[in-house]
């Protein structure tokens, strides 16, 4: 069994208990995301303008939860060798707090003051970015989860303004479907991870810029109700066939990143994956790579 | 270990399960890998509570189901036997 953080940190024993330490700077961005606005604080100019050369210009609102940027020495952290690695942050639950480990990159998350640390070295703004949105990713599926929504790991593509959501295992599709609808004109919401948050009692897919293949500008920034959560199936032909709530609990929470491997917030996890399955429409679609999807979308179940 | 109609079953401490109208999801919390029950097998997986035999199970099957005790006892003792393959129950 490995220790929480030993294959980034060289002293796991010494990951922070508390949100503490010397900052790069005075500077600070507000980032208007689902589960926030998130105010990152503790930036050097160079930090910030990393951050606005991502995500646009800093948000003109009152930010819900307080991130802290904390500088630490590089060689507190793992050089690692990328080479056919597949990234995965280490996550350590409790009831109140989600400590990650990753990359140059350690994080508190306190879920009870809505405050998070990160403690890294990196200001370098063509990394910067990257250490910000790899805790960003978690803390938006905590603060989704706990706000009555879920960040899921798919590809979403508004219909008429229809939200659809389009999961499945690796290379099930998710990417495909995504250029396909761009190359058809239909807006896509993310290629990556999508927000399913709760409006007026409606389910409604809104816009993030945790994009995989897509960068943020290619993306819509138009928030579109949910209508059908759609399972993925690659094969020779175009069918639509239908998902059992059972089916589509099942797909939400494999596709649920983080928090699904989130001991504590599973049962919760369970009721929204079912909850979000019986409100959408739900089919598995077969498709070709080359096919055209979007007419067989028309009729679904 | 070999299951008789006297074994107990139990979820697997790795196992979340939630049952809903006429189907159940099991979940490994490690793996995050989620498996869909029908009606009959989640009534099942619900009753394992490590406080009912297997023969005790059939019994509720069978007056829920209106089913053959014989054949559901055979039915419970397979499925059961499956459960504890996959990892998802253990027999107590």
């Amino acid at each position: 069994m490995t220790v929480f953080g030993e294959q980034f940190l060289h002293s796991p024993g010494l990951f922070p208990a508390r949100i503490a330490g010397e900052t790069f700077g005075s500077g600070s961005f507000t980032l208007a995301l689902p589960g926030g606005p998130f105010l990152i604080d503790g930036l050097s100019a160079i930090q910030r303008e990393s951050l606005a050369s991502r995500y646009g210009d800093s948000a003109d609102v009152t930010p819900q939860i307080t991130i802290v940027v904390h500088r630490v020495a590089r060689e507190d952290f793992r050089e690692i060798d990328t080479r056919g690695w597949e990234y995965n942050l280490d996550y350590l639950a409790t009831e109140t707090t989600v400590s990650l480990a990753g990359m140059r990159l350690a994080a508190l998350i306190d879920l009870a003051r809505n405050r998070v640390g990160i403690w890294t070295p990196v200001e370098d703004p063509a990394e910067f970015w990257g250490v910000v949105e790899n805790v960003l990713r978690p803390l938006v599926a905590l603060r989704l989860l706990l706000d009555g929504g879920l960040l899921v790991h798919s590809s979403a593509v508004a219909l008429a303004n229809r939200g659809i959501v389009f999961a499945g295992r690796s290379n099930a599709g998710k990417s495909t479907v995504a250029h396909l609808a761009v190359a058809s004109k239909h807006p896509v919401l993310s290629d990556d991870l999508n927000a399913i948050t709760r409006e007026n009692g409606q389910f409604v897919i809104s816009p993030l810029p945790f994009t995989g293949d897509l960068e943020p500008a290619d993306v819509s920034r138009i928030a579109v109700p949910l209508e059908a959560i759609i399972g993925l199936e690659k094969g020779s032909d175009e069918s639509l066939r239908s998902m059992s709530q059972g089916e589509g609990m099942s797909l939400l929470v494999r596709s649920a990143p983080y928090v699904n491997h989130d001991e504590i917030r599973l049962p919760l996890l369970l009721e929204r994956a079912a909850e979000i399955a019986g409100a959408a429409r739900r089919a598995i679609l077969t498709f070709r790579r080359d096919g055209n999807i979007w007419p067989i979308l028309e009729n679904l179940p | 270990m070999t299951l008789t109609l006297a074994t107990r079953l139990r979820l697997a401490p790795h196992i979340r399960f939630r049952r809903f109208e006429d189907e159940g999801v099991a979940v490994d919390q490690s793996s995050a890998e989620a498996v869909v029950f029908n009606d009959v097998a989640a009534r099942i997986l619900e009753l394992a509570d490590g406080s009912r035999t297997l023969a005790e199970t059939a019994g509720v099957i069978g007056e829920e189901f209106e089913a053959e005790n014989d054949a559901i006892e055979a039915d419970v003792l397979r499925f059961a036997g499956e459960l504890i393959d996959a990892g998802l129950a253990v027999a107590s």
